[in-house]
């Protein structure tokens, strides 16, 4: 963004007054359930069932984190979260920039075709079974790499970084060319440095995309000692909403059902960890980052 | 990401089933992978007490099901510990430890149906499932009921509790039983049941209803008390309340309804439309009548739990048609807290119908599991099914619902059991620990047996008159038996199923919520028989009379 | 030369000069080859053999039986749907549903990033990046439960709000005219944030200076918006816009399964759900895969369409 050197008109002081406006009102909606959430998970039973809990607590208590927490599973589980989403992140990072870079390449012999085997993927899967049989014949069943990965390169991504690169100037490519730089320390030495931004919103975007997934392990780790905390408290959250919709409960079950505080408790943490991603990502958003490297 | 999982949400759902292994012969390819994986680390040399010679109980000095220590694969639904006491004891007793896989309940089916459908690495025992025919016949689940000769405990334990119609239901096409029933009681009961505000009722006067006449009466009087309330609730939409009701009404509906809305007629012995019977016209009508004044939950199609749980916690309802015993107490807490010390829900006798007072139908077993064919080719197969059987004898039956004797339990001069005192339970609110959580009993995958006494034990005081009551008037309805189809008959019903089922949905949420009108109800009736209802009849009837019983 | 020899003879060696000159280049790019090499190897392995089981949509399915089904069936299955006509009235909900999804939904993250992109303040335009996005983060079934308790006739905060204007309440959930615009409204309020995330990075492309140039001109902020900024993202834009429409016919499985009810569903039934139903209490598989190829057919013939499109229109396509 620009600034200083612009004179502001009056008429953009009052756009930026509705901007405001309109800005907070849009954090406020969105920002909303949280808060609720969070004050529910704080909040006695019997004023959460009594639909009496807004954004602030009432009858403040810790019962729903304490019953989580005691639990190691939940521990467990956390680790096994942390340990898959970095592993994930790196491949994915790692896949999806030997994809990109290359098909962003004006001029590539066969890039149509190469571009079409993987945009072909994007529509037609094997499906459940075939992928699990898969995982099982090459052995991976239970171990992290069955959760890391069949999924470790999302064409979607791949697609957007490589509309990135190709945004950078082909001037650069040339220039560095001309200096007798081959195609693979270009990669590193430039064109990555100055992929910033880019980097880091495939970050962003795998990170979550692993952290969120509990299906995988769902269907391929039959330890539970593996399973992803997401899966352990979808299990609280989700806890019976199937059966319900199908009748399939049994007495001992309808009791059971953990009441909404329980459930707030555990959005709140599964969700915070993830969310503080977000800010370490947001200081490579950064522009002027094309700035002084290339004279038009 | 958000293109992957819609994806894989879509895989999920469109290729839930792809077969088998990518090499051709899989059931062989699945013995030897089987065994030859390290899943089980079982040291198994067949006892000299081998199983089905002599047809008796063949329990020799030692001990009842294996002489050395053996490993089962066993696939668990829900919260699981590896220290359940119960667990230790019984391996202490039988030399059985499992090797559980342990699964939430929230994604569970699409586990266990990945599993069988595959037919992969099945393991031993898979809990919480019941076998679609397909599955049943392929050959992938094991044919229990060739093994009810070697069993003699579990074929006890039916006849004692006269629950071979249990078995008569499971019984496949081909006049076999591929699942074994499990959290089976003794004597059928339910907990789900009918509850009113004690205190409002008595405030204002109100008779307690006896039958559902009396209810759309004392619904009105409170309606006029409470303009703002909707008195009469439910939770879980029209599959809960149908359930509940219908059976009153001489039919079955909701969760309780027969396989495709079919109902069986014991007198007659066939099985007839439900939807089309005027009982069930009957029953829509009076709940229309509901509807229209404002009586019944008016959003009841899209209630959330929440919206539920807050009417019943504030002055807005005063009649919950069906909920489970032992749920009411938070709301009761709820009112209390907010200053109506004298607030109360409390569960009532079944309202009566035109065809009597019934509860909704129910199951002596609530679920069933299932055993792998591939169980079979193993070496330690003798012992898993002797296991099986124990879990039905007294004594497996006490460790998974009464605990451990002397433990949590003790026994008196005259038999009786009687629980701990210091367990935690809806009798003995003042316990201070949780059985279920430290010992795994009551639990949905071990529990094979629930015993009656350990219900009564555990039930709150209040409940157990009303309970017993049931009983002895017989309010509990045995729930719709099932028909197994063959390969054929079942192509045909599924030509017919999802839209037939889908139109009827609508229709009744129309009929009671007044989008379609009783006079219409022929042309509902035709569209039906258009949709293949018609089709269906002769179809299960047909495979109904085929049927070896 | 124009005599037929001559042509042939110039016309085979500019051939055989085209075929060096293609080798040259794929020689001169060679690395760049290699480092797609584990890319592909790894698809080939992960997604394209798992394709195979797709062949179950010509056979027939049994369970326990080979994955590629035991008898060949041809196109009964297809023909199944083709001739069901429920299945079109599905068709038809779940394409009407993407469009308009597409229509109103598509731009509200764009709108968005611009809107965040005039933000001075850096700390106040992180902490309002990152509130929108939370929403992203409630499951499904969450979201939905909102919905219900938000939209409740009796008790609802938006009925009780509409009731202060005198305005009757109105059942917005059961009523088939408000499932599309709930089910729309309530994806933009969840994923604006998330969406926008895409286009802010895109903005960060923009070179600095084309602005200060434009301010020069004489452009306001405004002028400065539709010929710097918007051209700057618009490569991001349409390729977005192009993968959006190839999940057209793949629109929502669980919101809609959760949110729709018996009085809706004749509009909001979609091709997912329906597929669910029919593959769930059938055990239809074969069919189910069928209907899986169709989809995906559709979805790639749309795309495609779309890409031929953008690419004589605008120089950005995804092929």
């Amino acid at each position: 963004m620009n600034g200083n050197k612009v004179r502001i008109s009056t008429s953009y002081k009052f756009f930026q007054i509705i901007n405001f406006i309109f800005l907070a009102i849009v954090c406020w909606i969105c920002v909303y359930p949280f808060l609720n959430t969070l004050a529910t998970s704080l909040s006695s039973n019997s004023y959460v069932l009594r639909g009496e809990v807004g954004i602030f607590p009432k009858g403040l208590n810790f019962e729903a984190y304490n019953r989580i927490i005691k639990d190691s599973d939940f521990y467990v589980g956390y680790k096994n979260t942390l340990l898959y989403t970095v592993t994930g992140t790196i491949l994915s990072l790692f896949m999806t920039t030997a994809t990109a870079y290359p098909l962003a390449r004006k001029g590539l012999v066969g890039k149509k075709y190469i571009m079409l085997f993987f945009v072909f993927t994007m529509y037609f899967g094997g499906g459940m079974i075939p992928s699990f049989l898969l995982i099982k014949n090459l052995r991976l069943m239970n171990t992290i790499w069955a959760v890391t990965i069949p999924g470790c390169l999302s064409v979607y991504n791949m697609l957007i970084m490589r509309t990135f690169f190709s945004g950078i100037p082909e001037s650069l490519t040339e220039a560095a060319k001309i200096d007798g730089i081959g195609d693979f320390s270009l990669l590193l030495r430039i064109i990555l440095p100055l992929s910033k931004p880019i980097l880091a919103t495939m970050t962003l975007f795998y990170a979550v995309g692993y952290w969120n997934d509990w299906f995988s392990a769902l269907i391929y780790m039959n330890d539970s000692k593996k399973h992803p905390v997401t899966l352990y408290l979808r299990g609280i959250v989700m806890g019976l909403t199937k059966q319900a919709m199908s009748g399939n409960i049994s007495s001992t079950d309808a009791v059971d059902v953990a009441g909404k505080t329980v459930q707030g408790a555990t959005v709140m943490l599964v969700t915070i960890p993830i969310l503080c991603i977000y800010p370490f990502v947001q200081k490579y958003f950064v522009s002027g980052v094309m700035l002084g490297s290339v004279k038009e | 990401m958000k293109k992957e999982t819609v994806k894989r949400l879509l895989a999920l759902v469109l290729s839930t089933s792809m077969l088998l292994s990518l090499t051709a012969c899989k059931n062989e390819a699945n013995g030897s992978a089987a065994s030859s994986d390290a899943t089980s680390n079982n040291v198994v040399t067949p006892t000299s007490a081998d199983v089905g010679e002599t047809g008796e109980e063949t329990a020799p000095a030692g001990n009842p099901v294996s002489d050395e220590p053996v490993t089962f694969t066993f696939m668990y639904s829900g919260e699981y510990d590896p220290n359940y006491k119960a667990l230790a004891k019984m391996t202490e007793l039988t030399n059985v430890t499992l090797d559980v896989t342990a699964i939430p309940d929230s994604d569970y089916d699409t586990r266990n149906q990945l599993i069988i459908n595959t037919g992969e690495d099945m393991p031993d025992l898979i809990s919480k499932t019941k076998p679609k025919a397909a599955q049943a016949l392929s050959g992938v689940l094991l044919p229990i009921s060739d093994y009810y000769d070697q069993m003699p405990n579990f074929m006890k334990f039916i006849e004692e509790n006269n629950l071979q119609y249990l078995i008569d239901n499971a019984t496949q096409s081909d006049g076999k039983v591929y699942e074994l029933p499990i959290n089976t009681k003794e004597v059928k009961t339910a907990t789900k049941q009918i509850f009113i505000r004690k205190d409002v009722f008595d405030d204002n006067n109100i008779p307690y209803p006896v039958t559902y006449d009396d209810l759309y009466e004392a619904a009105k009087q409170l309606k006029e008390i409470y303009p703002e309330s909707q008195p009469i609730q439910v939770i879980y939409g029209n599959g809960n309340l149908l359930d509940m009701i219908a059976p009153s009404f001489g039919t079955s509906g909701g969760w309780g309804k027969g396989i495709d809305n079919f109902h069986y007629v014991e007198e007659t012995d066939e099985w007839i439309f439900a939807p089309a019977s005027d009982e069930f016209k009957v029953m829509l009508e009076y709940l229309h009548k509901l509807y229209a004044e404002g009586l019944f939950n008016q959003e009841y199609s899209t209630f959330s739990s929440d919206m539920y749980k807050q009417m019943a916690t504030t002055d807005k309802a005063f009649v919950l048609m069906a909920d489970w015993l032992g749920c009411e107490k938070e709301f009761t807490e709820a009112l209390r807290e907010a200053g109506q010390e004298n607030a109360d829900w409390i569960p009532i006798y079944p309202l009566e119908g035109p065809a009597g007072a019934y509860l909704s139908r129910v199951s002596n077993s609530s679920q069933t599991m299932v055993v792998a064919a591939s169980a079979r080719d193993k070496d330690y197969f003798p012992q898993l099914i002797k296991w099986l059987d124990w879990m039905y004898t007294e004594e497996g039956a006490d460790l998974f619902s009464w605990g451990v004797e002397g433990e949590t339990y003790t026994v008196d001069e005259a038999g009786n059991k009687i629980l701990n005192p210091t367990v935690k339970c809806a009798s003995q609110p003042e316990g201070t620990w949780d059985i279920a959580k430290e010992y795994g009993t009551s639990n949905n995958c071990f529990t094979f047996v629930y015993p009656y006494d350990q219900e009564l034990a555990t039930m709150e005081d209040s409940y157990v008159a009303l309970i017993q009551k049931e009983i002895e008037n017989e309010a509990f309805p045995t729930s719709e038996p099932s028909i197994p189809l063959t390969e054929e008959e079942v192509d045909i019903q599924s030509l017919y199923s999802t839209n037939l089922n889908d139109y009827i949905d609508q229709m009744i949420a129309k009929f009671i919520m007044g989008g379609a009108s009783f006079s219409d109800w022929d042309n509902f009736v035709t569209e039906c028989n258009n949709k293949g209802a018609d089709k269906l009849l002769d179809l299960y009837n047909n495979a109904w009379n085929n049927m070896s019983r | 030369m124009v005599n037929a020899k001559g042509k042939t003879e110039s016309s085979a060696i500019s051939k055989k000069k085209r075929r060096e000159q293609v080798w040259k280049r794929i020689m001169r790019d060679r690395v760049l080859y290699f480092i797609l090499l584990i890319p592909i190897i790894y698809l080939v392995i992960f997604k394209y053999v798992p394709m195979a089981g797709n062949i179950l949509a010509f056979r027939k399915f049994k369970v326990g039986g080979s994955m590629f089904g035991i008898k060949w069936e041809g196109f009964k299955y297809f023909q199944l749907f083709i001739t069901d006509t429920y299945f079109w009235q599905v068709f038809i909900n779940t394409l009407i549903l993407s469009v308009l999804n597409l229509i109103f939904g598509f731009p509200i993250p764009i709108i968005l990033a611009l809107l965040l992109n005039e933000v001075k303040n850096k700390t106040g335009k992180r902490v309002v990046q990152t509130i929108t996005y939370l929403p992203k983060f409630l499951s499904t079934v969450v979201v939905v439960s909102m919905l219900q308790t938000l939209l409740s006739p009796s008790t609802g905060a938006i009925n009780m709000f509409l009731n202060k204007f005198g305005i009757d309440s109105i059942y917005f959930l059961n009523e088939i005219s408000w499932f599309r615009p709930v089910y729309i409204i309530s994806d933009i309020w969840q994923f604006m944030g998330w969406n926008s995330i895409l286009y802010l990075t895109a903005l960060t492309n923009v070179d600095p200076q084309l602005y200060e140039a434009a301010a020069i001109d004489g452009a306001g902020r405004w002028k400065q918006t539709l010929y710097v900024t918007i051209p700057g993202i618009l490569p991001t834009i349409v390729i977005t816009l192009i993968l959006s429409t190839g999940s057209v016919l793949s629109v929502g499985f669980e919101k809609v399964l959760l949110l729709y009810t018996a009085n809706t569903m004749e509009i909001a039934d979609v091709i997912s759900t329906y597929t669910y139903r029919m593959g769930i209490v059938n055990s239809q598989y074969s069919y189910t895969t069928a209907v899986g190829l169709f989809q995906g057919i559709i979805n790639l013939i749309i795309i495609t369409v779309v890409n031929q499109i953008s690419r004589k229109t605008s120089e950005t396509s995804l092929w």
